[in-house]
């Protein structure tokens, strides 16, 4: 019996505080594309949500997730129109509501948070006023005053100081993770049963969204409301949800609670998911990669959507021709796949091969470099003016006396959340900036004297992978033109090379014909690196070169970086804010915050034994499988502070847990504490 | 799917075909006659017929010309005077705008703030001025025009510049070792050349516009060469006895200005969603 | 706030010397002054005379500094063909563009706010199609050859309206309306454009999400989004019909700058000429100076800035 079909048995039967805050069943969602073709993007979908649960809704993107949560709210967009399928709210049935009648819904008894707080609060409306519209439309008694004491209340019950003086400020005046709050508070205006967050954190850096997860929380604790947490994280689900369900392709592949689900997945995807998940806990040599990429919902394949990817699948006729149902297993889990028995050896199989290759095996030699510094960075500082209010100009010290020492062969991890000086770090190396001090030595010479000629010659050896996927490749371009730029500029141009960086990087020569519209952000990034290796480079930057992409995706990518690296002896700089992809990948690590190294030494004792408070802090707001809750004394307090006007002694000190009268007056300077090679900026470090 | 053409563009290609019949056709006709006068026929209406049984299409003006002829060669006027400032605005424009977006400081300052001094004297103001000292002629015209036509290219394409050239493909180009003349020819102007095409099919209406109000002021193209803006001028004292003189050459200009805006729509509409896709 | 509108009265200031630039060398291009000036059968001593009254034989740098210094005193040198000052004919004739610029400008935006929001809150899509192809249709009419048309029905046939002249509100309409809705599909297309811009945004699924309906989210929220965008086109615009007075001023008769600068240029009246461009051009630059003031008190994101 199909999980739908048990819990339509179910629900008219039982009793009213049974039925489910939601339940949803066998919905299907269309698109109608510019050319008048119908795609199903979202396939047969049934859940149901409980009192006072968290259900994670898990996928990457264009799994259909967050259709599924704008449908509940009847909130499509144009040209997205249920097709079949029921969506019962407490019991009442909603996908034969008209617009107008939803309105009374909508607000009251579901809300949702969407992603981006930069967008959604209306930037030219107080915030107070915002909130007490959510209030006012669904109260139409109450009084002025009435509505602003609870929309105080509710600023504050979301954490944000002054809420009265705040409530008459505009949303440019509120931090990202404030704006989020505001955004948490109106959701919960209405004390509404069912919440939906969708991707509520993601816009966020990491020590701010475990400040806002936190929030979120507690007031859904306090109101006793359900939530759906809609997320490609599966360390945050792992974290906040009760129960998840796997979305792939349009369809949801598994459900379990979420325990079990990460203990023992049933379906392959769930399981390849897991397993290619870069862990803070342990170090792989090569990450699992799911193979190959989502398919375009226009050409799904028939059979099982996920077939072609599928570890387990082996080309059985049965997965190619037919599409396996939702089917429950056990008490509270389902799976859709033919061979979900199979799943759990598959895992067993690759959990022993690792543990092998860690035992036995202690990490194949690399190519080591022969020790000689390649890149050398000394002092390097860059300040920009910033215009301020009316004529006053302000300083923003965005690199302040960084300085690093990369072996050949090596990689050094750059790690730091938005505001760090990463970002400038990286342009000011490749020199697309010009640093305001400092100068950065390639393979033993000054890179910064340089001119003209000279330097378009010498730059060469330091190329560099960027974020976007899909502006960094000219799209006028077919792929060959893209990766035959560089040659063509170095006049060194021959086809036989761009084939062959083609295949270093796992295209055929055949791609190269085709244009960068056409293929996905995974390949564009390895198009990109193979552009980045075209003229032999000694360094290659990598700046969150794999941040923009979708789990499976980004092992894929970084197990090809570590490949490169061992085939052609390159040496990295990783710069993220990923701690986790960055422990996967970097022999050293520097940790900065506005604009200052202040942790700097090897992966190992960065992760073991962290010494700078801040560092810690990250590490503990990392959300990972299996670890609830985390060392909460840990986490950085507060919001970022203004780096226009950094706090006077030590940088950190507004957010740091430990700080003390000292912190203020001096600024710790980064030093070796214990008489290791262990860097950091801190009074108290530990070492 | 590619060979097909949206209502937009079909009526866009229709009207230019009725203005290239025009200014094309008629001229090789042998009733095309644009200077002969016959005072006798004069002001006949639209289909008029002469004692000599000489047939007007669309009738004659005051000193009994043809006025299909007249506007036919009003017409040839107007478009090489508007495909010409075209021309040198496009030139003009793109080579600013590029090379203030590509190497910003004070070059961009310079630039941009000769367009900010430019937009702030009304156009119609400024041709007036410069027309009224040089004195009119076609040539002048077709340069003084393109001349002054320039802002809304360099506007453009210095904007897209602005953002061109942060975008990942040329950073890694400058990376690369290419040189400021490598990016302009191989990033910048490929993926700007479009968007100024469709700037272009909006600016001919525009300028027709123009050179039609110079001329309808007695500023433009000087008699005997006949032009639209001119004509209208003459057949306005005219107004209530023969409309048609005013009424033809408008019909005309509507055609033409309205043919390039709805082509430089119906290219955008296609670009837009090539940007979404 | 107080920082933007130094900025911007710096740089207006900057462009009303550019202005006067521009009109310094039109008027060396026209050919020597004292020639001008002159009977053709003056004597070279009479012309040299004339010339050191003038201060022509400086060298170029003073001159221009004398004719800036003159120019900010609304000295622009006597009309050539009336004694009188250049500056007096040309102020005189202010008010009445004002007027006409003005209440065009008012025509303009009302039509394109009122059809805007109905383009919005219509169901049929026909009615949609009707206003953006007026609109269109419009635009792609010259001035001077729809102020003939209206003049044709209105006046000639109808015999409603007055053709030509000023004085009675009877003799703006048709003005105002010839130059007004000339930039409505300019005006039409932003807003809609901006408006359906502010739709994508994640603020108008908030709005929905918190129970507002369609009409309420379009006035509170969209609204004053979408209104800014249209105020700065429209502030620049005015400029445009500053400029489109001159030919509406010339089709009907309209006693306008415009149309004495389009008279002084048959009869070569220069001082006349570049004292108008010079009046009309400042009263754009202070309008923009407003629009852009008024801009910023609307928008929080500059205000606070
Ligand atoms: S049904 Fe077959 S292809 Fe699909 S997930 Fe299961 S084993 Fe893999
Ligand atoms: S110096 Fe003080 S404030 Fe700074 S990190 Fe160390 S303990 Fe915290």
């Amino acid at each position: 019996m199909t999980d739908a079909a048990i819990a339509a048995e179910a629900t008219p039967t039982t009793a009213l505080d049974r039925v489910p805050v939601l339940s949803v069943h066998n919905l299907c969602i269309e698109v109608k594309t510019p050319d008048g073709e119908r795609v199903e993007l979202v396939r047969d979908v049934s859940f149901d949500v409980n009192e006072h649960e968290v259900l994670g809704l898990v996928g990457e993107s264009g799994s259909g997730k967050s259709l599924t949560m704008l449908a509940v709210l009847g909130l499509l967009g144009s040209g997205l129109r249920i097709v079949s399928g029921s969506i019962r709210l407490r019991g009442q049935e909603i996908t034969n509501l008209s617009f107008h009648e939803m309105q009374k819904i909508r607000g009251k008894a579901v809300s949702i948070i969407f992603q981006d707080p930069l967008t959604t609060l209306n930037p030219v409306l107080r915030v107070g006023k915002q909130v007490a519209e959510a209030i006012r439309l669904h109260n139409p008694d109450k009084g002025e005053a009435e509505i602003k004491a609870r929309v105080i209340e509710l600023l504050s019950l979301v954490g944000i100081p002054n809420p009265e003086r705040r409530y008459s400020q505009f949303p440019n005046e509120f931090s990202g993770g404030m704006r989020q709050r505001v955004v948490i508070a109106m959701a919960m205006a209405n004390e509404p049963d069912l919440l939906i967050a969708d991707e509520p954190t993601t816009a966020l850096d990491v020590t701010i969204q475990a400040q806002v997860m936190e929030v979120l929380a507690e007031v859904r604790a306090r109101t006793g409301a359900a939530m759906v947490l809609i997320t490609h994280d599966l360390g945050l689900v792992s974290e906040y949800a009760d129960r998840l369900a796997v979305m792939y392709s349009g369809r949801i592949v598994e459900q379990a609670p979420s325990a079990e689900l990460f203990a023992s997945p049933r379906h392959p995807y769930t399981a390849g998911l897991i397993a290619s998940l870069p862990q803070l806990e342990r170090k792989v040599e090569t990450l699992y990669s799911i193979p190959g990429f989502v398919p375009d919902p226009r050409k799904r394949p028939t059979g099982c959507a996920f077939a072609p990817r599928c570890a387990i699948a082996n080309g059985r006729p049965l997965c190619l021709s037919q599409s396996p149902d939702l089917e429950s297993i056990g008490a509270n889990r389902a799976v859709a796949c033919h061979y979900s028995a199979e799943t759990a050896a598959w895992s067993t199989a690759y959990q022993a091969k690792l543990e092998n290759v860690a035992t036995e095996t202690p990490l194949p030699v690399r190519k080591q470099g022969d020790g000689t510094t390649v890149l050398r960075a000394s002092n390097l500082s860059k300040v920009f003016t910033v215009r301020g209010k009316g004529l006053q100009r302000s300083k923003l010290y965005a690199l302040r006396n960084v300085s690093f020492d990369l072996k050949a062969g090596k990689t050094l991890g750059i790690v730091g959340e938005s505001g760090s000086g990463k970002s400038t770090l990286a342009r000011v190396l490749l020199r697309l900036a010009e640093a305001g001090g400092g100068e950065v030595y390639l393979n033993g010479s000054p890179l910064f004297s340089l001119r003209g000629r000279e330097l378009r010659q010498r730059r060469r050896d330091l190329q560099v992978v960027f974020q976007d996927p899909y502006s960094s490749l000219d799209p006028r371009m077919k792929i060959h033109d893209v990766i035959a730029e560089p040659l063509r500029i170095a006049g060194s141009y021959s086809a036989e090379r761009v084939n062959q960086l083609l295949e270093h990087v796992g295209l055929t020569a055949a791609a190269g014909q085709r244009r960068s519209p056409e293929f996905s952000g995974g390949q564009r990034q390895r198009i990109a690196i193979a552009r980045s290796l075209a003229l032999n480079p000694d360094v290659l930057i990598l700046d969150e070169a794999v941040s923009a992409l979708d789990v499976s995706i980004q092992a894929q990518i970084i197990n090809l970086l570590k490949k490169l690296q061992q085939d052609l002896g390159l040496t990295y700089v990783f710069i993220s804010h990923d701690l986790s992809v960055v422990r996967h990948i970097c022999d050293e690590i520097a940790v900065m915050y506005l604009g200052r190294v202040i942790e700097y030494a090897s992966t190992e004792a960065v992760f073991s034994t962290p010494a700078h408070p801040y560092t810690r802090g990250l590490l503990a707001a990392i959300p990972r499988i299996g670890m609830w809750p985390h060392g909460k004394g840990l986490l950085a307090r507060g919001d970022l502070p203004n780096p226009m006007k950094p706090p006077s002694g030590c940088a950190f000190r507004t957010r740091c847990p430990m700080a003390t009268a000292l912190c203020a007056e001096n600024e710790p300077v980064l030093s070796d504490h214990a008489e290791t090679s262990h860097l950091s900026a801190c009074h108290f470090a530990l070492a | 799917m590619k060979a097909r053409f949206s209502p937009l563009q079909t009526i866009a290609i229709l009207l230019l075909a009725v203005m290239a019949v025009l200014v094309i056709v008629v001229p090789l006709l042998p009733i095309y006659d644009p200077y002969g006068q016959n005072l006798s026929d004069s002001l006949l209406p639209i289909g008029g017929r002469s004692f000599n049984g000489h047939f007007y299409l669309l009738g004659t003006d005051t000193l009994g010309r043809d006025m299909l002829s007249r506007l036919a060669l009003a017409g040839q006027v107007s478009t090489l005077i508007g495909l010409s400032a075209v021309a040198v605005s496009l030139v003009i424009g793109v080579t600013l705008g590029l090379i203030a977006g590509y190497f910003r400081g004070p070059i961009e300052a310079i630039i941009m703030g000769l367009a900010d001094l430019q937009l702030s004297i009304p156009r119609v103001l400024l041709l007036i001025a410069v027309t009224a000292i040089v004195g009119p002629s076609v040539a002048g015209l077709a340069i003084i025009l393109g001349v002054t036509s320039w802002v809304s290219y360099g506007r453009v394409a210095r904007g897209m510049t602005l953002s061109l050239r942060e975008r990942e493909f040329i950073l890694s180009a400058r990376v690369q070792g290419a040189s400021a003349v490598w990016n302009i020819r191989q990033h910048l102007l490929p993926n700007v050349l479009p968007q100024m095409l469709i700037v272009a099919s909006y600016e001919f209406g525009m300028i027709i516009v123009l050179e039609a109000s110079l001329s309808y002021l007695g500023l433009g193209v000087q008699p005997p060469l006949p032009s639209w803006g001119m004509m209208v001028a003459e057949g306005q004292n005219y107004l209530a006895l023969a409309p048609h003189l005013a009424i033809m050459p408008s019909i005309a200009l509507f055609i033409l200005v309205i043919g390039f805006q709805f082509l430089s729509q119906a290219f955008t509409k296609e670009n837009d969603l090539e940007m979404v896709a | 706030m107080a920082g933007f509108v130094i900025k911007r009265l710096l740089q207006a200031v900057l462009t009303v010397i550019g202005v006067i630039t521009a009109a310094f060398f039109l008027t060396r291009l026209a050919g020597d002054p004292a020639a001008l000036l002159l009977p053709p059968e003056a004597t070279l001593e009479e012309t040299q005379r004339l010339r050191a009254a003038l201060g022509l034989d400086q060298p170029l740098f003073v001159q221009y500094l004398l004719f800036m210094g003159n120019a900010l005193k609304g000295d622009f040198g006597m009309s050539l063909r009336e004694s009188v000052p250049a500056m007096s004919l040309v102020l005189d004739r202010v008010p009445a563009t004002l007027e006409l610029a003005l209440s065009s400008f008012a025509v303009g935006v009302g039509l394109a706010f009122i059809l805007g929001i109905l383009m919005r809150m219509t169901r049929h899509n026909w009615v949609r199609d009707l206003i953006t192809w007026i609109a269109l249709a419009r635009q792609a009419i010259p001035v001077f050859s729809f102020g003939l048309v209206l003049i044709l029905i209105f006046s000639i046939w109808l015999k409603w309206l007055p053709s030509y002249g000023r004085g009675t509100p009877a003799h703006l309409v048709l003005p105002a309306l010839t130059l007004g809705t000339y930039e409505l599909a300019l005006y039409l297309r932003l807003f809609n454009s901006s408006l359906a811009a502010e739709q994508r945004n994640d603020y108008v699924r908030t709005a929905f999400a918190k129970g507002q309906g369609r009409i309420q989210v379009l006035l509170q929220h969209m609204l004053p989004n979408a209104l800014l965008p249209l105020v700065t086109v429209a502030g620049i615009n005015l400029g445009m019909l500053l400029g489109g007075t001159v030919v509406t001023e010339t089709v009907f008769s309209w006693p306008g700058a415009g149309r004495l600068i389009v008279q002084s240029v048959s009869q070569r009246d220069y001082p006349v000429i570049v004292a108008g461009v010079f009046v009309i051009s400042v009263m754009f630059v202070i309008i923009n100076l407003i629009v852009d003031v008024l801009y910023g008190v609307l928008d929080p994101r500059v205000r606070l800035a």
